[in-house]
């Protein structure tokens, strides 16, 4: 089993909000531009302050380049509201590199990248960094209901469907390695009924998305672990199926 | 300049800003944002004689200038913090350090800081009767004066180091419980930890936090805190550490005048990780402003001579 790398150093800065589009009626698309020097890795998070809330919020990356980095925002509070309704120019401060990302699956050739709902958001930037690597990943997105779908367009130039039933078509996909991101229900249901090597990547309620709370820990076979520091993205020999 | 310097039960810290016990961990996380010998000191996690796992998922949740958390005292149990924590942070800090401590007996707590007073870079053993997130422990000993006193006794046998008893705002009269820890031999008192509150999620219709309740911090509780320093500074001639929701120098300044001969700063560490360096370095300035040339010269400074 590989270790994580040597652990991010968070780093906070101040970004520009210069991109606010609507991909569904409750799910948003942001685009803060600044230093990303710190994102090294999909799967990553950023944790943003806002006016008139005392904790930051977390968001996976959806994908980055040098100037700038995108989130997929799905309106689920207050926070989340208040995002949605920012105009572009307005400016937030930021922690960036939080958290342990995707690592690269050298053994794998043909993985594919499962995302339910606004989990499909940190495959986008993992999709591209497979195929810099020289390896093709297929992408199943799954939602509840067929009018919530989103996102296959994110995916520019992969072989991305839609799944009524994720667990069906999953089976019906040659594949030897499997990236998911999405409920925990999900997850793990996928873990069960599928017998490749994983790595998942965890949404869950978190206090300061820094490691020092306490407030996201989650068992697992080597013992309590912090999902914002240690995770968010786990192996699936580490999970606990009770959990 | 100003001179920041002050005395808590005979240890002398640089300036009097303390990041509070479960918004720092051990240390190490911090360690790699900024040099931790600008601080005056930290309290360490909250410590328990065995490793515990803390309560189900949510644990945390927003609230008005503020947030609750019920994570019921995670910590990997006093003999991992000896063999594992302090060894780590003796190379990232250099100063005495105050370590937390919780229990669910009495016997917990004696043999739990007796192991403590072995260490040599901890300056003053913490007690915290206040939890308000775990049953049958932690805030029962701090509601009741006689119980307090027993948890006091029970350590002040076992240490030689100073031993500040963190109280909880959770009752009727926090100076009664002051004074019998006072009586029962405490060296100092930290105050206050967090206020028993609750968020109920309105699509759900379901409290937010699995353990129902959990405690109030930040901001929102800063008025509290202030209130409960200055009953108790009126009450007890030992020191009295206040905390509870402060974010700024003038906080501190506010605190140190109701009472307080150091702070600590709580939640703010979980919102901005720079909470404490920003504090620190806007103490001269926001001194001058009030003319204050010496912290150690306002405490209790409030009350009436």
């Amino acid at each position: 089993m590989k270790t994580n790398l040597k652990q991010n150093v968070p780093h906070d800065s101040v970004f520009c909000l210069t991109e606010n589009r609507i991909l569904t009626d409750r799910v948003h698309l942001l685009r803060f531009t600044g230093d990303t020097s710190s994102i090294k890795a999909p799967g990553q998070f950023v944790s943003v302050e806002l006016p008139g809330m005392f904790l930051r919020r977390p968001f996976s990356v959806c994908d980055w380049d040098s100037e700038s980095f995108s989130v997929i925002i799905d309106r689920v509070g207050e926070g989340t509201a208040l995002l949605h309704g920012l105009s572009c120019g307005v400016e937030l401060p930021v922690l960036t590199g939080l958290g342990n990302g995707f690592q690269l699956e050298s053994g794998a050739a043909a993985p594919v990248l499962v995302g339910g709902g606004t989990g499909l958001s940190p495959l986008v930037g993992l999709a591209r960094r497979l195929r810099e690597s020289g390896v093709y990943p297929r992408i199943l997105l799954g939602f509840r209901e067929a009018h919530d779908r989103f996102g296959a367009d994110l995916f520019d130039g992969f072989d991305t469907q839609y799944a009524s039933d994720l667990f069906e078509e999953l089976e019906k996909m040659p594949h030897d390695y499997i990236y998911a991101c999405g409920s925990e229900a999900m997850m793990m249901e996928l873990l069960r009924r599928d017998g490749s090597d994983a790595q998942v990547a965890f949404d869950v309620r978190m206090g300061c998305g820094f490691g020092v709370c306490m407030g996201c820990a989650r068992k697992t076979r080597d013992g309590m672990k912090r999902v914002c520091k240690d995770g968010p993205v786990f192996r699936k020999e580490e999970l606990l199926w009770e959990n | 300049m100003g001179e920041l310097s002050v005395t808590l039960c005979g240890i002398e810290l640089g300036n009097p800003i303390i990041p509070a016990s479960g918004t720092f961990g051990y240390g190490a996380e911090f360690s790699a944002l900024y040099d931790l010998d600008i601080l005056g000191s930290f309290s360490f996690k909250g410590t328990t004689r065995n490793p515990r796992e803390g309560n189900p998922l949510p644990r945390i949740a927003e609230s008005p200038d503020g947030m609750l958390n019920a994570v019921g005292l995670q910590n990997p149990g006093v003999n991992r913090v000896i063999a594992e924590e302090l060894p780590r942070l003796k190379r990232s800090f250099h100063k005495p350090v105050m370590a937390n401590v919780s229990g669910f007996s009495i016997e917990d707590y004696a043999e739990t800081c007796a192991k403590l007073d072995q260490e040599e870079q901890i300056g003053w053993l913490e007690v915290n009767i206040s939890c308000p997130n775990v049953h049958g422990g932690g805030m029962s000993f701090g509601t009741d004066p006689c119980q307090a006193a027993a948890v006091t006794r029970a350590v002040k046998e076992v240490t030689t180091k100073p031993v500040i008893m963190k109280l909880t705002p959770n009752v009727t009269d926090i100076a009664a419980i002051a004074k019998a820890c006072e009586d029962a031999g405490a060296d100092g008192l930290s105050l206050i930890n967090t206020v028993t509150a609750m968020r109920i999620d309105l699509k759900t219709r379901r409290p937010v936090l699995a353990n129902t309740t959990g405690g109030l911090s930040g901001p929102a509780v800063f008025p509290v805190a202030l209130r409960a320093v200055w009953q108790v500074y009126e009450a007890v001639r030992i020191p009295v550490v206040g905390l509870g929701g402060i974010s700024s120098a003038e906080n501190v300044i506010e605190m140190m005048l109701a009472g307080a001969t150091a702070v600590e700063v709580g939640a703010a560490n979980l919102r901005d990780p720079f909470a404490c360096p920003k504090i620190i370095s806007a103490l001269p300035k926001t001194m001058k402003n009030y003319g204050i040339s010496s912290l150690k010269e306002i405490i209790g400074g409030a009350h009436a001579k």
